[in-house]
């Protein structure tokens, strides 16, 4: 396993919601707003980092028998700090995020990681790989919000200055049209996410279908 | 097998002495930003022009007695009502009970599970619907919706939302006279 390899499988090839159809919970109902997804899919790298390395480096302690408990707990005071960082941060956006925050546990792609990968392999890596596969949950999350945000509100980024202060008290971008119900509600996300994932399959195979007519 | 239980043992109670750590650290910032965060939101309702202070729950619910001068003029207190369309909506509502007729200081929503896009009207960030109550006379006023007869716009595509809030307004004031006429000269406590 290469750097270069784990970067490609995080981001692309094996991305955890758009390809593993990992954590939809938090994706699907935190991405109404850009900053909203914003905060929780940085809130999972943050997450999916520390507990990759931490297991990396307990790895061998972990045997069969308390192997997955120990990692539920070494996620879940994880997500605990996260938590308490945010609250910190800001606590308006905290009390918009709290409960969703806490849910990061049950995001099967951290657990998925320490399982599949951190157990396995070096700290350097296993970070390497909680970073890469943080960043492609994050794209995705940003991406839908983004997606729902203007289908669903016509806007981008509001309550930009719950994260980035006073001077982003005029990010917030309004355009001439009524937002879609449509967009904000459940069903809506269920069938933005499931076009994102039928875009990025029909990437995929514009992309085979190219390497085959070289090949050939 | 002792030797896995003993790694999972010691894994828990250092993880647990962290987040111990971590809290005791933080909870004193947090306490500050959460009081913070309250009496900016009471702040914003009521305005500078009087004193803010808490007073025993009302009715089982957070309240305070706003003052001015010492002087007793007005009540701010946290309402929940079960009759919106999905769960419960939380508000504060600020009331002068010094003058005659009684007088509506403000309401701001805190918590709600209405439709977005239809019944989240409620929310100050999406449309200015509450500020409608601002400066309301009690007894002058028809509580209820425009469609019903009332002074209060409803909202297109949903009329529980708004008519559950305005009525308890109602409800919350009239309970709040008949308290004070109980026990005439003093502040509830």
């Amino acid at each position: 396993m290469e750097a270069r390899d784990i970067t490609y499988q995080g981001l692309w090839r094996h991305n955890p919601a758009m390809v593993q159809m990992l954590g939809l919970c938090p994706l699907l109902a935190v991405s109404n707003t850009v900053i909203n997804s914003l905060i929780l899919g940085f809130l999972t790298i943050a997450v999916l980092v520390c507990s990759n390395t931490f297991i990396s480096l307990l790895r061998r302690y972990l045997n069969d028998t308390t192997r997955l408990p120990t990692q539920i707990l070494i996620i879940a005071s994880f997500v605990t700090l996260a938590d308490i960082s945010l609250q910190l941060i800001s606590f308006e956006l905290h009390q918009r995020l709290g409960l969703f925050v806490a849910l990061i546990v049950t995001n099967c792609a951290i657990l998925g990681r320490a399982e599949a990968f951190a157990r396995k392999q070096s700290v350097g890596l296993a970070a390497l790989d909680g970073l890469m596969m943080g960043a492609g949950f994050f794209l995705a999350i940003v991406l839908l919000g983004t997606v729902r945000e203007l289908m669903g509100q016509g806007t981008l980024l509001t309550g930009a200055e719950l994260i980035f202060g006073e001077f982003a008290n005029n990010w917030e971008v309004q355009f001439p049209f009524e937002g879609l119900l449509l967009a904000v509600l459940p069903p809506g996300a269920f069938i933005l996410f499931g076009l994102m994932i039928a875009a990025k399959n029909w990437i995929d195979n514009k992309i085979e279908q190219r390497q085959t007519i070289r090949n050939t | 097998m002792i030797n896995q239980i003993k790694s999972i043992v010691l894994i828990a109670l250092f993880l647990g002495l962290a987040l111990a750590l971590a809290n005791y650290l933080a909870s004193p910032e947090i306490k500050k930003q959460q009081e913070k965060f309250e009496s900016q939101q009471l702040r914003e309702i009521v305005g500078n022009r009087f004193q803010i202070t808490p007073t025993a729950p009302l009715h089982g619910t957070k309240a305070y007695t706003l003052l001015d001068d010492e002087k007793v003029v007005g009540t701010l207190t946290q309402v929940t009502t079960y009759d919106g369309y999905n769960g419960e909506i939380t508000f504060w509502l600020a009331v002068r009970t010094d003058s005659v007729p009684v007088e509506v200081i403000g309401v701001r929503i805190i918590h709600h599970q209405e439709t977005p896009g239809l019944g989240d009207k409620l929310e100050l960030g999406v449309s200015d619907w509450v500020l409608s109550f601002n400066d309301r006379q009690f007894e002058s006023t028809r509580w209820d919706v425009r469609k019903y007869d009332g002074d209060f716009d409803q909202f297109s595509g949903a009329t529980i939302t708004p008519r559950a809030v305005v009525q308890a307004v109602a409800r919350a004031i009239e309970l709040n006279l008949e308290e004070a006429a109980k026990k005439p000269g003093e502040t509830e406590n």
